[in-house]
């Protein structure tokens, strides 16, 4: 191989120079958006993955808490547990709780209530692990997915428990 | 991938793409057009699960291939063509210094050859495509190829050398 060969294929990068006109980052980015697979920004796949996440927790929790004997169809999946609390994360929080120590109280009397509090017991609440590029309204989804799951079969448990 | 880790994507590997594709059509906005396409394949459906080197790799071969293509499809290249002109063996002229060279200076003067030797001087030393991948991509014969090249070479030097004087 001569000098000139070798040297090419040395410094064959530093000859990439030559750059596209201006606006030629918008012209792609316009592309990507007509390519007819939307990319979806950082902040929808978290709130995706967080949505999947929780459902799954929440789909675990209810086949524990419904796993008992006499455990039938839900009698509380048409209630909307949070009807006061609008989008405010900390609202539909409050009204989580509220209707989970309610449940407890209640259940008390039949000894089931470290039961489930044992199912229920969040280490950190998913209100606080939330990220914060999430929006008030996006959070709020989240979190009545969850907690509504979570809600819907305690009630169907403390039903079937107190029947 | 999401919107920002595509033009994250792009960022990185637009420049290399479009001087890739430069070389070969000769146009920039066709080379733009050619290397925008080339990395939209890839983030909208490329190859998952390749490493940072084969990934550079399937971008240089897919933008080579796309180049080629669109070079045949203007209809009024002369690449490659059987009947070049009957030219005189240019003297191989004295060979060039490696002091004397700057990235410029070669990347011009390649670009000054015209076809088909700018594009096979580009593919073989600075893509390292062998005579066969590039026998593939363009249809010629090896033959072709290998003539092209050692022609291109010749005109490189000259063009080098008479620069330094």
């Amino acid at each position: 191989m001569t000098d000139l060969e070798k040297y090419i294929k040395e410094n064959g990068r530093k000859m990439d120079m030559a750059e596209p006109s201006a606006g030629h980052e918008d012209r792609f980015l316009d592309k990507l958006e007509k390519a007819g697979k939307p990319v979806a920004s950082a902040k929808i796949v978290v709130w995706r993955r967080f949505m999947a996440v929780t459902s799954l927790a929440a789909a675990v929790i209810i086949g524990i808490i419904l796993i008992k004997p006499g455990a039938g169809g839900s009698l509380n999946a048409d209630k909307d547990w949070f009807a006061d609390a609008g989008d405010s994360p900390q609202a539909i929080f409050d009204a989580y709780y509220s209707q989970y120590r309610q449940n407890c109280t209640e259940l008390a009397e039949y000894g089931e209530d470290e039961t489930l509090a044992a199912i229920t017991r969040e280490a950190i609440p998913l209100l606080d692990q939330l990220p914060d590029e999430l929006s008030d309204q996006e959070k709020g989804e989240i979190l009545r997915s969850y907690y509504g799951t979570m809600l819907t079969a305690m009630n169907d448990f403390k039903d079937n428990i107190k029947n | 991938m999401t919107r920002e880790e595509a033009t994250a994507f792009y960022r990185k590997h637009y420049r290399r793409v479009f001087n890739i594709c430069l070389r070969i059509v000769g146009d920039s906005a066709d080379a733009e057009e050619i290397m925008q396409d080339t990395l939209l394949k890839y983030i909208t459906g490329g190859p998952a699960g390749l490493s940072q080197q084969q990934t550079e790799a399937w971008l240089a071969r897919t933008a080579i291939r796309k180049s080629l293509d669109v070079l045949r499809a203007r209809k009024r290249s002369n690449l490659f063509k059987e009947e070049l002109r009957a030219e005189q063996e240019e003297p191989a002229g004295a060979d060039v210094s490696e002091e004397s060279l700057t990235p410029e200076a070669v990347a011009e003067a390649i670009k000054d050859l015209g076809e088909p030797y700018n594009i096979v001087l580009g593919l073989v030393l600075i893509e390292g495509l062998d005579y066969e991948e590039i026998s593939a991509c363009t249809g010629q014969k090896q033959t072709t190829i290998r003539s092209s090249y050692s022609r291109g070479l010749a005109k490189l030097r000259t063009k080098l050398s008479n620069k330094r004087i």
